[in-house]
């Protein structure tokens, strides 16, 4: 954070990514994502709220509030923490940030789960990952005296925070050459709203070894294999409601992909790029290995360092362009609201965000019995998709917007075909 | 536990239906019971009503008097009293009845918005007549309203009851066009001359009607259509 002397609130620019997001929101849809951890035990509230205050400490891009600027956003610090509320009946309802104590972030607690709900523009899902396992260690600590060993994903929240944490690492390692974000549209599974904004959502918990036997038998990723099942199930679904094979879209899902696997950074902040693999059914009747096919070498010929750079560059030139920087806020907010509704989700039909595999060290997984990530509603696809495993469980979260749940349906019968079990639970109203 | 029939999933205790297709959950030897500890709580919180409809729609209504008692004073002051400024009041209170009116309630209520909506131009027909001079409201500015109101209406209220096939809708609409212009004559027609004339308006009402009744038709033969879609594929 730069300390500025005549100005004692901490300050920090938003980082690449993170810029949209303040521009895109609206009264009923801001980019949220939402983490938790489910323990052995009832949550103690008030051991909840000191683990939050310990852990805001050690994380001050977390302990911020969003201010205007004349021509960009920025962060100030923020004093306190934001309440400790109740889960409700789904999560990542829209955040009035006014309600928050002007933080973007929230902690909610129901039962034995205690879980954080995070505005895009503070981080990804890595470091909603980072935050959520440093204030479970914090209030295993306080509730139970537990001594959780730390490290670069379980913070110590008595040391200082880092500034390469709070690192804007787009900026850091863009380089000059950047790449068209042209392609075609996908195609858009529309549904009924449900009239109250109630969202959807559909955990199913499959036993990892299931899905990785059957990906590596046919040489790919657990994340391609559940892609190619996405998109069969989206396929379907396509060639049920459009009545021709000429006016089929092509059938897209966005993979946000991880760029600290491929730069060395200990930032906290927004650090992803995404790609679309997916088929276009024009040309015929995709089988399920077809697709794992163009799953799998879409992913193999995009994930690349070089791909993944241009990327990323071309998004820090448009930030760093003089015509840009020097657009009033207010003009600069409409171009990209606009930007957003004609590009934003247009370009996938919806989205699967995989943390991979969470670990806990032994002292901290004793406590903890399942972890989930939850994507909140986007603002155009109906369906979106978020996993991680955790004690050799998958945890897949389907989050709806809609009534239909056709895509939840075909997806998971699309692995129970191939001998994959799948228990599902929801929040849905009885 | 219990699967689903139909997905072949397993069904976690808390759900009573499959949450994938909605078929319920019916086990003899595991009968569902309410869990005590429900995944997701009941607990609703207040949704953020930050935005008072309601309270924006009075204070776009409260600056829309700004140029009311602006066009009033200068009118005023003009020395003639009220004259133009009138047309000023008359027009944003159109706007007030058609735009801002629907934000005070929760649902938009189509027809009776509708109906308020013909009323207020009604009126400002009517303040025009009465600003202007002339008896031309009782004899076309009402019933050309009514008879634009009752069009409106009457589509309105077709479409709300579940005429959703969109060959049907524009069939509909097509006769209900030819119709009004019709009327439209009819009514010009006894208010100038005082006496039934059609010229103008059976060439509009003829292809109208041809249209909106072929459409119709067409909506009802599925055979047809579907060897119209044949013959049109490429």
């Amino acid at each position: 954070m730069t300390d500025k002397a005549s100005d004692h609130k901490r300050w920090m620019k938003l980082d690449n990514a993170a810029k949209i997001y303040p521009a895109a929101k609206r009264r009923r849809w801001k980019a949220l994502f939402r983490l938790s951890a489910t323990l052995t035990e009832r949550i103690d509230p008030a051991a909840l709220e000191r683990a939050q205050h310990a852990t805001l400490a050690r994380f001050p891009g977390f302990a911020t509030r969003l201010k205007q600027g004349v021509f960009w956003y920025y962060m100030e610090h923020n004093e306190g923490g934001p309440p400790i509320e109740p889960d409700g009946p789904y999560p990542c309802p829209p955040m009035d940030f006014r309600d928050n104590n002007g933080f973007m972030f929230r902690v909610r607690y129901h039962d034995r789960r205690i879980a954080v709900e995070i505005f895009h523009a503070l981080t990804d899902g890595s470091g909603g990952l980072c935050f959520l396992k440093t204030l479970v260690a914090e209030y295993l600590r306080i509730r139970y005296g537990a001594v959780i060993p730390r490290d670069d994903e379980i913070l110590d929240c008595t040391a200082p925070a880092s500034p390469d944490e709070t690192e804007d690492a787009y900026l850091k390692y863009a380089r000059d050459i950047g790449r068209s974000r042209r392609e075609p549209d996908a195609y858009y599974l529309k549904g009924t709203k449900e009239s109250d904004g109630f969202i959807h959502i559909v955990t199913g918990m499959i036993p990892v070894d299931a899905v990785l036997t059957r990906a590596r038998d046919k040489n790919v990723s657990l994340t391609e294999y559940l892609t190619a099942a996405l998109i069969m199930a989206i396929d379907g679904i396509q060639r049920r409601r459009v009545w021709h094979q000429r006016l089929y879209k092509p059938v897209k899902v966005c993979v946000p992909i991880n760029l600290r696997n491929f730069y060395p950074t200990n930032t906290m902040r927004n650090f992803a790029s995404y790609v679309n693999p997916g088929i276009d059914p024009r040309y015929g009747h995709y089988s399920f290995d077809e697709v794992l096919n163009a799953v799998h070498h879409y992913m193999r010929a995009e994930v690349t360092e070089k791909l993944l750079n241009a990327k990323i560059t071309t998004n820090v030139r448009s930030e760093k362009h003089a015509a840009l920087r020097l657009t009033p806020l207010f003009l600069k907010n409409i171009a990209m609201k606009l930007t957003f509704d004609r590009v934003g989700d247009r370009k996938a039909s919806t989205s699967i965000s995989n943390l991979g595999r969470v670990t806990l060290p032994s002292e901290m997984g004793r406590y903890v019995t399942r972890m989930d990530f939850i994507l909140g509603p986007q603002s155009r696809n109906r369906v979106v998709c978020a996993a991680l495993s955790y004690g050799g469980v998958l945890y897949l979260n389907f989050t709806r917007t809609i009534k239909e749940s056709m895509l939840e349906r075909a997806f998971f019968r699309c692995l129970v075909k191939r001998g994959i079990p799948v228990k599902v639970e929801s929040n849905d109203r009885w | 536990m219990s699967y689903c029939v139909n997905c072949g999933v397993e069904l976690s205790d808390s759900e009573k239906c499959c949450p994938l297709c909605h078929v319920e959950v019916i086990n003899p030897k595991a009968p569902w019971e309410a869990p005590v500890d429900r995944p997701y709580s009941r607990h609703v919180n207040t949704i953020m009503k930050r935005i008072d409809r309601g309270y924006l729609a009075t204070l776009a209504g409260l600056l829309l008097f700004i140029p009311c008692i602006v066009t009033v004073l200068l009118d005023i002051l003009s020395g003639d009293g009220l004259t133009w400024s009138a047309y000023v009041i008359g027009a944003v209170g159109i706007v007030y009845i058609s735009v801002l009116l629907p934000f005070y309630f929760k649902k938009y209520h189509t027809l009776a918005f509708l109906s308020a909506d013909f009323a207020a131009v009604a009126l400002y027909l009517l303040l025009i007549e009465r600003m202007g001079g002339g008896r031309w409201f009782l004899g076309l500015g009402l019933p050309l309203t009514a008879a634009a109101g009752i069009c409106t209406i009457g589509l309105a209220f077709l479409f709300s009851r579940g005429l959703a096939m969109i060959l049907a809708k524009i069939g509909v609409i097509m006769i209900t066009i030819g119709l009004f212009l019709v009327c439209v004559e009819v009514l010009i027609s006894l208010y100038a001359y005082g006496e039934l004339r059609f010229a103008w308006s059976l060439y509009a009402l003829i292809p109208c009607a041809a249209l909106g009744a072929a459409t119709l038709v067409l909506e009802r033969r599925k055979k047809l259509k579907e060897s119209i879609r044949r013959r049109l594929f490429y």
